[in-house]
């Protein structure tokens, strides 16, 4: 049996199992279009499950009301990074396709800013590696934000200390 | 034209997020790099990268300060990742 699993996309996705990008002003819209493409196209070729990260905007961070962070990404590459990621496990025989998705430009609390789906054989085998990409979407895509708070604006370098802006 | 793009906290530091310079000839990023930014700022975004807490890449690769540069080339001078 041969069977195209990812096709007919949701328009801002390729007809593809295994992909990654950047998303002006992503929303809860996107997520849900992609978790349930992701779903019904891999349920096709024999998942049974999809394992999934969602990261938000805080709203609090030390005692200090959070207004909006700003996300700046560095195009195309912080894309292609996202996509190389995803592609990455494509020849993993349990998993089955990987959706990165990960916002740009200003989110407000409890908005979406990073998105990661693994359909996959096993939920042991979908979790591993759920797991393992969202430390990768952290470290490896050019990818920066600033914390707009009600104490000032703190740029929130890679290993999540903040540094309170010197300008702004 | 060169186009050099800074992000993140290092914007705060130069000062500025974008600038084009006209290089004429062969350029060592170095060159071009002083020409617009202050000496003591440059001084500061090396010992970044020194310190594996900055990078710069041309043309989205990692790059060194002795590489040459050419027309149309674009630089970045990003500091570590923060996606998430």
């Amino acid at each position: 049996m041969s069977i195209k699993a990812c096709s007919d996309p949701p328009p801002f996705l390729r007809d593809e199992c295994f992909q990654g990008k950047v998303v002006e002003g992503l929303s809860y819209t996107h997520v849900f279009a992609a978790l349930e493409w992701l779903s019904s196209k891999t349920s096709l070729i024999g998942s049974g499950g999809v394992s999934v990260f969602l990261g938000f905007v805080k709203g609090v961070v030390d005692n200090a009301r959070v207004i909006k962070l700003k996300y700046t990404s560095y195009e195309p590459y912080a894309s292609k990074t996202l996509d190389n990621i995803a592609k990455s496990y494509s020849n993993n025989p349990n998993i089955y396709g990987i959706i990165i998705l990960h916002t740009s430009g200003d989110a407000r609390p409890g908005s979406p800013t990073l998105f990661v789906a693994i359909s996959g054989k096993t939920r042991k085998d979908s979790l591993e590696v759920t797991r393992e990409v969202v430390e990768r979407v952290k470290k490896e895509p050019p990818i920066f934000k600033l914390e707009v708070r009600e104490d000032g604006e703190y740029w929130i370098l890679g290993d999540g200390r903040r540094v309170k802006r010197l300008t702004g | 034209m060169v186009v050099v793009k800074v992000f993140g906290y290092i914007t705060d530091i130069v000062g500025w997020d974008e600038k084009s310079v006209d290089v004429k000839g062969e350029a060592e990023l170095r060159e071009l790099l002083e020409s617009i930014v202050e000496q003591e700022k440059l001084v500061r975004i090396i010992e970044l990268i020194g310190k594996g807490q900055a990078k710069i890449l041309v043309n989205g690769v990692e790059a060194s300060l002795s590489t040459i540069m050419q027309q149309g080339d674009e630089v970045a001078i990003i500091p570590l990742p923060s996606g998430g």
